[in-house]
């Protein structure tokens, strides 16, 4: 800028030890707000549970699986469409339930963070979707074959992985901390012996999957209403018998899906669960009673499957908080700790090299040989 | 030609509450990064709206630097 040294009114300089003292004035405040900054952030409280945090107990239990996503690592990417019947209109003016279709890709996953893990009757599995609702919203949801999470707060999974880590001598864990965990976690034993006592189904295609986290459906008048959902197979139920789950082929449940895809489209029905007033909405490890009226929204047909190097569903982060208008998060404290670390996953794997999947479909095994 | 003594009020309450947004962007933004507790959700819901309305405020003052000038700066400014 131009000086106008006749014009420009300024005062004169500060010299000497009034300029030190303004000097360091300007410092200290410098200094304060750097500190706060810093404690802000985290990296002043090495003992503050972070996303960081939360990733690095991934990768220290399972190993470093770079380019995978740090839970949920073995999977393949699935698509089709959603079908409303309208019946929820009533519940939440989301445009996903008023009458028509709407396309979805997914993914079909066990839980755990091993990408190459061998596929076994124990392995929790899972179905994240994305439906694209017509104007460009979206809404992504991961359920899990379980009725009901293990931990109901980030503190808690942190304190369960790290009790269930391997122990570098023995390579499995250590019995003694995973027993002072769950006697620190009583509400734990209550939620494992639920998870323990469900019997398992024979085949991704039958198996029903929950939201588990509670949400808020808010209608048309802007009432809302407290609910959780599910996905209910249309393939019928076939328990496993205990001998199978163990003597699976490797990538067994992977292979019976694609074969079934292949075969017909699989199908389930969006189940939308009404809580009562006692209902909890914070605590995803208390199932809500047998017998809450129950609203089936419309059905999913999945048609299509294609292995992650391929297939649209690797870099989708399946975060439970992008919701369409019409559907709000609960006060469930896993939402926001599912949507802060998936975040801080994705954003290292990212920017790491890709390693094929260990689930081939017939076009991953095509490129193989071409 | 008359000469400029100071901004305009309204360039420095722009200026001003600028200021106030980009600090709280930054610590929202720290905590934002940091935390798996529920205030993620909140803190990711302000973060959004407020950024885009700092790039408002940005063109905003742009155009309102372009439309009247600045005064000079002191004579004790070193050139530096």
């Amino acid at each position: 800028l131009p000086r106008d040294p006749k014009l420009s009114p300024g005062p004169s300089p500060v010299t000497g030890a009034p300029a030190l003292v303004r000097l360091a004035a300007i410092g200290m405040v410098m200094l304060g707000a750097a500190t706060a900054f810093a404690y802000t952030g985290g990296w002043l409280s090495p003992d503050r549970l972070t996303q960081g945090r939360m990733i690095d107990r991934f990768e220290a239990v399972n190993g470093p699986h770079p380019g995978f996503r740090r839970n949920h690592a073995k999977g393949v990417c699935i698509a089709g469409f959603f079908e409303s019947n309208g019946k929820a209109v009533r519940l939440s003016k989301a445009a996903i339930f008023a009458p028509g279709r709407v396309p979805v890709i997914g993914r079909f996953a066990l839980a755990g963070g091993r990408p190459h893990a061998a596929d076994s009757g124990r392995s929790v599995r899972s179905l994240a979707l994305r439906f694209s609702l017509p104007g460009g919203e979206e809404w992504r949801t991961g359920m899990n074959g379980l009725p009901v999470f293990g931990v109901n707060t980030p503190e808690g999974f942190y304190e369960q992985s790290a009790a269930g880590q391997p122990d570098p001598a023995t390579g499995k864990p250590d019995s003694a901390k995973m027993k002072a965990f769950l006697d620190n976690h009583p509400e734990t034993v209550r939620a494992v012996g639920l998870i323990t006592s469900q019997v398992s189904s024979t085949s991704f295609g039958n198996t029903l999957y929950r939201s588990l986290d509670a949400f808020r459906f808010i209608d048309a008048a802007g009432a809302s209403v407290r609910v959780r959902w599910s996905m209910a197979p249309v393939q019928p139920f076939v328990a496993e018998a205990a001998a199978q789950a163990g003597q699976r082929d490797k990538n067994g449940l992977f292979d019976d899906l694609i074969g079934q895809i292949g075969d017909h489209p699989l199908q389930w029905h969006l189940m939308i669960t009404l809580s009562q007033p006692e209902d909890p909405t914070n605590d995803a490890m208390i199932r809500w009673p047998d017998g809450r009226e129950q609203v089936d929204a419309g059905t999913l047909t999945i048609d299509h499957i294609e292995g992650e190097a391929t297939g649209s569903c690797r870099d989708i982060n399946f975060d439970p908080l992008v919701l369409p208008s019409g559907i709000a998060p609960s006060d469930d404290p896993l939402l926001s700790a599912r949507s802060s670390a998936y975040v801080r996953s994705v954003t290292r794997r990212d920017g790491e090299a890709k390693e094929p999947s260990a689930v081939k479909t017939a076009d991953t095994r095509e490129g193989e040989h071409s | 030609m008359t000469s400029i003594r100071q901004f305009t009020m309204f360039s420095r309450i722009l200026h001003w509450l600028m200021a106030a947004m980009v600090l709280a962007m930054l610590f929202i933004g720290a905590v934002m990064a940091a935390t798996v507790s529920r205030c993620y959700d909140l803190l990711v819901s302000i973060h959004k709206p407020l950024g885009v309305l700092i790039l408002v405020l940005v063109a905003i003052r742009l155009v309102n630097r372009l439309m009247n000038r600045a005064p000079p700066l002191p004579r004790t400014l070193p050139g530096w």
